[in-house]
């Protein structure tokens, strides 16, 4: 009875053991609908326009931040980028995306099953309307540009358009000194 | 005679007083104020003091000195830390006010909320002659800009604030000691 016979003994018990416990936990399968997310699939376009309101290096480009974004004039992912040059890497748009669905995954998942009803139920979008106690204060109204670009996308329908302009925010007239 | 909330009130500001508030403070501003270090003894408080330093770990609304809006140290280039004085700090917020700041000869500029109160989101430019650099995105909260910029570049700063990024334009840019002008507070 040697270590290795103990080992073999013990990974038996633990074998034996297990089916009674898989009934007791709900493993998430392709059928279960908990985990539902809005699209991956042209999410840029929404990262893209949350970075110069959400994402600058003062407010959610900061490694302290739940919601944690990356973008080429904020916070880099990789240790050789700088928020002073290139352009948004894939892997940026991936750690974007993981970090806004895994916010409240559950009320999340409600919110995209339900076709993006009642979007306000996110914090995400509270805060971002300013509705709820934000420190960056209220970056969007209701049917902005910025507003629509991610309701649409918890919605399930990406609005090109409207993300590219809130992409494109810019100075009041007069920034030209 | 004192009434027991006057004698109350006086007994709560006795420590605070004593500048004995630090266990009131929240430690991560604590932390931020340790991480600056002492006051270089050459350098007296004031306008020209910490250059370079995140200016709003102690001036801000619930700080421990006078609150600014945006404060921040400009140098003449991207690569030295060389301090250029009469920069025109501009800055324009969301409802398109303006306001304007210079900087003293080490480079520091700050703006009080009294100044200027902005509604973000705001945007930047220095200006030093005929051409703005102007950052290319808005910022919405910090009072520091040294707490985006800082040395060296690299993934969460942009580098220090310049003025200028052609070696052409920045060797012309002139730079002069500190007078007595450079030293009193607004």
């Amino acid at each position: 009875m040697n270590a290795r016979w103990w080992i073999r003994v013990l990974f038996g018990l633990t074998a034996v053991s297990t089916p009674s416990c898989v009934g007791e936990v709900q493993v998430p399968d392709a059928t279960s609908q908990a985990l539902l997310a809005p699209p991956r699939t042209g999410f840029e376009n929404v990262a893209d326009a949350m970075q110069p309101s959400c994402g600058t290096l003062d407010c959610h480009g900061q490694v302290g931040r739940n919601m944690r974004l990356f973008g080429a004039r904020g916070l880099r992912l990789s240790a050789t980028d700088t928020s002073a040059e290139g352009v948004t890497q894939p892997p940026e748009y991936d750690a974007d995306y993981w970090a806004i669905i895994a916010l409240e995954p559950e009320t999340m998942a409600t919110v995209v099953r339900e076709k993006g009803d009642s979007p306000e139920r996110l914090t995400l979008i509270r805060k971002g309307r300013g509705t709820e106690r934000h420190k960056g204060g209220k970056l969007m109204s209701p049917n902005d540009n910025l507003d629509r670009c991610m309701v649409g996308w918890v919605a399930g329908r990406i609005e090109v358009d409207a993300c590219q302009a809130a992409a494109m925010i810019t100075a009041p007239s007069g920034f030209v000194p | 005679m004192l009434s027991m909330s006057k004698l109350a009130l006086l007994i709560l500001s006795l420590p605070l007083s004593c500048g004995a508030a630090d266990f009131l403070r929240d430690p991560l501003v604590s932390q931020e104020i340790a991480k600056l270090g002492p006051e270089d003894p050459n350098v007296p408080r004031g306008p020209l003091h910490r250059a370079g330093q995140p200016c709003g770990a102690c001036h801000n609304p619930e700080g421990i000195a006078t609150s600014f809006t945006v404060a921040g140290t400009v140098y003449r280039d991207p690569k030295a830390k060389v301090p250029v004085a009469d920069v025109v700090v501009l800055l324009i917020d969301a409802e398109g006010t303006k306001f304007t700041a210079n900087t003293n000869c080490v480079g520091n500029f700050y703006v009080k909320p009294n100044e200027f109160s902005m509604r973000p989101p705001m945007w930047t430019s220095v200006q030093m002659g005929d051409v703005p650099f102007k950052m290319e995105s808005p910022f919405h909260r910090e009072v520091s800009c040294a707490v985006c910029h800082f040395d060296p570049d690299g993934p969460d700063t942009a580098g220090h604030l310049f003025v200028a990024d052609d070696p052409t334009t920045f060797a012309s840019i002139p730079l002069r000691p500190c007078g007595p002008a450079d030293g009193v507070k607004r």
